[in-house]
């Protein structure tokens, strides 16, 4: 991006009202994540003879059916959700785009071999790769981030190989090459740079997805048993919807306005993007 | 956008045929992925193989069936030939070959999946046209804010929504499962009841699928607006719904095709957490049945019936594709 499109990019973002909401409300739960020890009154696992508390001054989003408050529940999930959602995007982000720029480099062989590779990787539903493998390698707060690493490095290795093809044929590429640049240099140093807005891009909606696939792994019962998470909240919470509404409604609410926020500024940061390289968004696990 | 008349004579069957053996030699590679899942996971394979329910004299049997004492490419062999041959194993767990086990849910799977997929595809299609028709109106913004909430609210939660609602206020359909529990309807009676049951787990996963329609149906349909075949028809004086309807829908409709065939093809798999939420009696829900009982054998033959049946998707996406636009060579 340059200047002009970069302010551009600024002016239309501030007069959408909806990229202004989506971007506080990510603003906030990044705020919440980073300060949780500061912001959670509670330990959001100590359980207390006052279950069933509806929301008051004294337990702000209320308490669950074993006494513990689920505003402390709330704000530490925030951080746990982030924290994958983040290790995830920049793993698979980091292999993805290493593949992607090699496949679409090189060409020939090399590259026939990579995206047969992905592709098989992608023919598996994703949510589904990652059930099985959260059933088989068990579901700590590492298995699960390599299990879902695993599961989304190729849709950044393709969406890199194909911004890499187009930008290799540039005449800034060709100039490198004229004055004797190495492959490596014209790779990560031409090439690469111009390919990180798209990247950007692709990491924050992946966030977003990684947030949700998460949540609904731990939903089903497949998560870090050890931790109280967003998911786990939404399983418990749907048991006791009819009488104490704010264990489902607090932890949806969060969930919510993080993906909402991830997905509204990943929409912008795509609309500033080229319009023939937009980038599809990740399906969502139903 | 025009089939030939005569469609067969330029039906690339080179092509088709190329891509036919890919598939084929990804759904091997993928039983071998599989296999060495099988290997790879902590815990003896025999357990994986047999279920966790099993006696010493069964596990002895799954012990010699698979070659377990051979060498790692023996049992490979194995593996492969009797998947090949269909034989998913035995699940302890229902006291049936897993290959009944599994049929026995398609029905509920499929009957769902197409319900919803219908639903947003036409109602998606409809919105995401109207929206680009009146562009930046009140309508085109209050259309693309909701298709945005629809991508990221969680599907569970669209599923609690609609409980709270329909059920706990308004008491309109039943919550759970595919049917009554006392069961013995008949005729239109019972097919009242498998139809109440559906409505809501079916319109949960209708406004998940319907949100990423829209959106995509919005573009497409922006890409095609401003295209010099849609002055010529506005200024031969079709009528505007004439225009849009006929001439743009229907050149935008490829991509269109294209991702509703891609959601079919992963719904045909079960949806998992819409069938948890409702007790659907599907695919899904045996996955996670499966899950809880530790019923691996039930587990390795839905994830392999499942990559399969995304591969053949796949391939039926690029035959129709194929068939659809004219423009599109495979030298």
């Amino acid at each position: 991006m340059n200047v002009d499109a970069k302010s551009e990019f600024w002016r239309r973002f501030k007069q959408s009202r909806t990229a202004v909401a989506g971007s506080f409300m990510l603003a906030l739960m990044l705020f919440v994540a980073v300060a949780s020890p500061l912001i959670a009154p509670r330990n959001p696992q100590q359980t207390s003879s006052e279950s069933f508390h509806p929301p008051s001054a004294r337990f702000l989003f209320g308490t669950d059916d074993l006494g513990r408050d689920v505003f402390s529940g709330v704000v530490h999930g925030a951080r746990l959700s982030i924290t994958i959602g983040m290790i995830v995007a920049l793993l698979s982000g980091f292999w993805g785009t290493l593949v992607g720029l090699l496949s679409g480099y090189a060409g020939g062989r090399l590259d026939d071999l990579l995206m047969r590779l992905t592709e098989l990787f992608l023919i598996p539903p994703r949510f589904f790769l990652a059930l099985v493998a959260a059933a088989l390698f068990g579901s700590s707060f590492y298995t699960l981030i390599v299990v879902l690493s695993i599961t989304y490095w190729p849709s950044t290795a393709r969406l890199v190989r194909a911004q890499v093809m187009s930008l290799k044929e540039r005449t800034f590429v060709e100039a490198a090459r004229a004055i004797g640049s190495s492959h490596p240099r014209i790779m990560f140093r031409e090439i690469l740079p111009n390919t990180l807005p798209l990247i950007v891009t692709n990491l924050t909606l992946m966030v977003g997805s990684v947030v949700l696939v998460e949540a609904s792994l731990e939903f089903l019962g497949l998560g870090n048993p050890d931790q109280i998470t967003w998911g786990y909240m939404l399983h418990n919470g749907q048991h006791f919807m009819r009488d104490a509404w704010w264990m489902l409604f607090f932890p949806t609410l969060a969930v919510c306005m993080l993906v909402f926020g991830l997905n509204v500024v990943g929409d912008a940061l795509n609309d500033a993007l080229d319009p023939k390289s937009r980038i599809e968004k990740f399906d969502k696990p139903a | 956008m025009s089939v030939s008349t005569r469609p067969l004579a330029r039906f690339p069957f080179r092509f088709l045929f190329r891509r036919l053996a890919q598939s084929l030699f990804l759904i091997l590679i993928l039983i071998a992925i599989n296999f060495l899942l099988i290997h790879m996971a902590p815990g003896d394979p025999v357990l994986i193989l047999a279920g966790q329910s099993g006696d010493e004299k069964y596990y002895e049997f799954i012990r010699v069936k698979f070659g377990l004492d051979q060498p790692l490419a023996t049992q490979l062999r194995i593996f492969l030939s009797s998947v090949l041959r269909g034989d998913f194993g035995y699940s302890l767990g229902y006291q049936q070959p897993v290959v009944s086990v599994i049929l026995e849910r398609v029905p509920a799977t499929l009957l769902l999946a197409l319900t919803a997929i219908s639903l947003a595809s036409v109602a998606g299609v409809i919105l995401g046209v109207e929206a680009v028709r009146r562009r930046n109106s009140l309508t085109d913004r209050a259309i693309n804010t909701f298709a945005l909430l629809g991508h990221s609210v969680p599907s569970i939660s669209v599923g609690h929504l609609l409980l709270i609602v329909f059920v706990l206020y308004l008491g309109l359909f039943p919550a759970q499962n595919m049917t009554s529990a006392d069961g013995d309807l008949e005729g239109a009676a019972r097919l009242f009841d498998v139809l109440s049951h559906l409505v809501l787990p079916a319109l949960t996963l209708a406004i998940v699928y319907l949100a990423q329609i829209v959106r995509l149906t919005r573009t497409a349909m922006l890409n095609v607006i401003n295209e010099d075949f849609i002055t010529t028809a506005r200024a031969k004086g079709l009528s505007e719904g004439h225009v849009i309807y006929r001439h743009a829908l229907r050149n935008a409709l490829l991509p269109i095709v294209t991702i509703i065939g891609n959601d079919l093809g992963m719904l045909l798999s079960g949806a998992l957490l819409v069938e948890t939420v409702f007790a659907w009696p599907g695919l899904g829900r045996l996955m996670i049945d499966s899950l809880a009982m530790r019923d691996y054998p039930v587990l390795l033959g839905l994830f392999l019936l499942i990559s399969i049946s995304v591969a053949v998707v796949n391939f039926i996406t690029d035959l129709i594709y194929s068939l659809l636009d004219p423009r599109i060579s495979y030298a």
